[in-house]
């Protein structure tokens, strides 16, 4: 697969997306909008003006991770669909660092990183372990502990760490000098663009050049073969799932400390279910998720954008996001995503 | 101590039912697929999508314009409204068999792509008609059952003397699943494909037709599930209000053994933890604690019914290899 040279690549996803833009221009028109002004708001309009397109480059940040902590499961076999939890936890972790410890910057950034990073893996280890050693399904205990998370998250911003005079429920603001720094003017365009983008690259190496990379790709190719190779699946897939949870911990600790400052209780707009499109429209290959990441925050930024100028709500992009994950993955199944349980028994049925 | 054991008791039991109700519906159309070796994760997104279009289907029947021109349309508004789902709902189940049974794509991940193709085209649906992102009004409901008689009866009463007209369907459908699945030639083929697609290929049976019609069965059901929560009991649509209900069902197919009266019994815990959630909101808890109870009740469940596989699986080759070595 490889081997196939980057345009047969690159084409796939690329007619799946032109398909599923013209899918939905057509459920827009069958809406009774006009189609055009909500392709140009998505497409267009962020790129008007520096300001428009930094905030592409701040919403791309989450994506980017968020598709990396989606794919790294995925290559084991393995669905991640407790990003969501996960990163809830991690920022809630990195808002703790920021605001109830002291040190210098470097030192409270690296604190903050560490512990959500650190959470999110622990959040992820009991859905890992149970998938691993059990072969409960992951799905359901995943999903169900990303409302755990988000209630207890909300309780804990809304009672003992909840900032003395807030409105809503936030924790305090942490130190200044945990912020991310920024590097456009005018934006909030931050460097944990930069930390994501090297973690695609160290995702890729750890894949493609280490044990354990290859490990995860065995398992999720072929279970049987990599069990016959003196491979511990059970291992390797509860890695996998931590390596996950590891991910998802750091984009909420970097959305808090480039972004939003404090925790804010349901701040994520579904991010851990945006990474399941981004990972799948770059085929689960780390170097390409940045480019995928890069597109959907253009088309999120442009909602925004089209929910203000045309009648059209933004969650039209999550209709868009399910028809694009249809038409990729219907136009040919790579064998690291493996069939469950549907074994079609011979192709012609 | 006491005070949390004063939350049980008889009063508890209708409130029980009342929220087990979806849970069963879509837990035994999860259970049909299942039983046919299809996993279902849309069940969560064919349900929302049903819980839509039965309260806008109700709402539409019963406004003026209709109701000035045929008045006995308005009448029957809420039925028609359940009709609406059903039909969303198979549709939906429709493209998910479509993409997963003959296009040969993941089912986990075109199941999320409908969960998510439900959870925004709901609101989209519901911004374009009703002008809002938060809820709205279906203007009426399916009616309850009131067995008047059963008022002084101890436990009967509190279980049965006012639930919706849909928990009656649904124990009646509790019992054609299992004629179906144990009593059918249908049913044993279902279960043969479930079991052994290959030996169910060689036998004759044709494997994508059997398994697309129990998804297609799995949309119905959820078409039920849906309107039960949108027209069962308040008469409005709230944006997702299904609330991770679909995978509590198919939690719950597996909690019950992925029989029929194994699925109703889990369903029945489930509404007994939804009940637990529901009354403690007013007892000055904080109310994020409670609300993750159904969604932790679920998961001790799932560890419960794996943990006798966990401690036995220390000698045997894990479980995918199993599944694999299934294949030929």
């Amino acid at each position: 697969m490889r081997q196939r040279g980057l345009v047969a690549e690159v084409i796939p996803p690329v007619l799946s997306l032109v398909a599923a833009l013209a899918l939905s221009g057509l459920i827009i028109a069958a809406l009774g909008s006009s189609p055009l002004p909500v392709y140009k708001a998505l497409l267009l309009s962020p790129f008007e003006s520096l300001a428009t397109f930094s905030e592409v480059l701040v919403r791309m940040v989450p994506l980017l991770l968020s598709g990396l902590a989606v794919a790294v499961a995925f290559r084991s076999g393995v669905f991640n669909l407790g990003v969501e939890g996960q990163l809830y936890l991690g920022a809630l972790a990195a808002a703790w660092v920021g605001f109830a410890l002291a040190g210098p910057g470097i030192v409270l950034i690296l604190a903050a990183l560490l512990f959500g990073a650190l959470v999110g893996a622990v959040y992820a280890f009991l859905p890992g372990l149970l998938r691993a050693y059990s072969g409960a399904s992951e799905i359901v205990t995943t999903i169900m502990l990303n409302y755990v998370a988000i209630n207890l998250t909300t309780y804990l911003v809304t009672g003992p760490f909840r900032a003395p005079n807030a409105a809503t429920a936030d924790s305090e603001p942490i130190a200044a000098t945990a912020h991310l720094a920024r590097f456009l003017p005018e934006s909030r365009a931050h460097v944990g663009l930069f930390i994501a983008l090297a973690l695609a690259v160290g995702l890729y190496i750890l894949l493609y050049q280490t044990t354990i990379g290859y490990e995860v790709r065995m398992t999720g190719a072929n279970p049987r073969f990599a069990e016959y190779g003196g491979i511990s699946v059970r291992r390797t897939v509860l890695i996998a799932m931590l390596l996950s949870g590891v991910l998802a911990g750091l984009l909420g600790a970097i959305e808090v400390l480039g972004v939003q400052y404090r925790f804010r209780s349901g701040f994520s707009p579904g991010y851990g279910f945006d990474g399941i499109t981004v990972a799948l429209l770059a085929r689960v290959e780390p170097l390409a998720i940045p480019f995928a990441a890069f597109l959907f925050a253009v088309l999120r930024a442009g909602a925004s954008i089209a929910a203000v100028d045309t009648e059209v709500s933004r969650e039209v992009v999550d209709v868009l996001q399910a028809i694009i994950i249809l038409f990729v993955t219907a136009e040919g199944l790579w064998s690291f995503v493996r069939r469950r349980h549907v074994v079609t028994a011979g192709q012609r049925g | 101590m006491d005070d949390v054991l004063s939350v049980f008791d008889t009063r508890l039991l209708g409130p029980m039912l009342r929220l087990a109700t979806p849970i069963l519906l879509a837990a035994i159309g999860g259970l049909y697929t299942q039983q046919a070796g299809v996993l279902n994760i849309a069940l969560e997104g064919m349900m929302l999508m049903a819980a839509f279009w039965a309260a806008a289907g109700a709402y539409f029947f019963q406004s003026d314009q209709v109701a000035q021109n045929s008045a006995w349309l308005a009448t029957l508004a809420p039925w028609l409204g359940l009709l609406c789902a059903v039909i969303a709902s198979t549709l939906l189940a429709a493209v998910f068999g479509l993409f997963s049974i003959r296009f040969g794509a993941d089912l986990v991940v075109t199941g999320i792509a409908i969960n998510l193709f439900a959870a925004g085209g709901t609101i989209v649906l519901m911004q374009r008609f009703f002008e809002t992102k938060g809820s709205f009004s279906a203007q009426g409901r399916l009616p309850d059952i009131r067995l008047p008689f059963l008022r002084e009866v101890p436990v009967l009463g509190e279980l049965f003397r006012q639930q919706n007209i849909l928990l009656y369907i649904s124990i009646v459908i509790v019992v054609v699943a299992h004629l179906v699945l144990y009593r059918t030639r249908f049913g044993l083929r279902v279960r043969s494909v479930g079991e052994n697609p290959e030996a169910a290929q060689t036998a004759g049976i044709q494997v994508r037709r059997i398994q697309f019609a129990t998804v297609l069965i799995s949309g119905l059901l959820c078409g039920l599930a849906g309107a039960n929560l949108s027209l069962g009991y308040l008469g409005q649509f709230t944006a997702n209000m299904t609330g991770g209900r679909g995978f509590i069902a198919l939690a719950a197919q597996t909690f019950g053994g992925a029989t029929p009266i194994g699925t109703a019994l889990a369903s029945l815990f489930f509404g007994l933890a939804d009940a637990v959630s529901v009354r403690l909101q007013t007892r000055g808890l904080p109310s994020q604690f409670v609300l993750m109870i159904p969604y932790v009740a679920t998961v001790v469940a799932l560890v419960l019914v794996s943990r006798r596989r966990l401690f036995h699986s220390r000698h045997r080759p894990s479980v995918e290899v199993e599944k694999a070595e299934a294949k030929p």
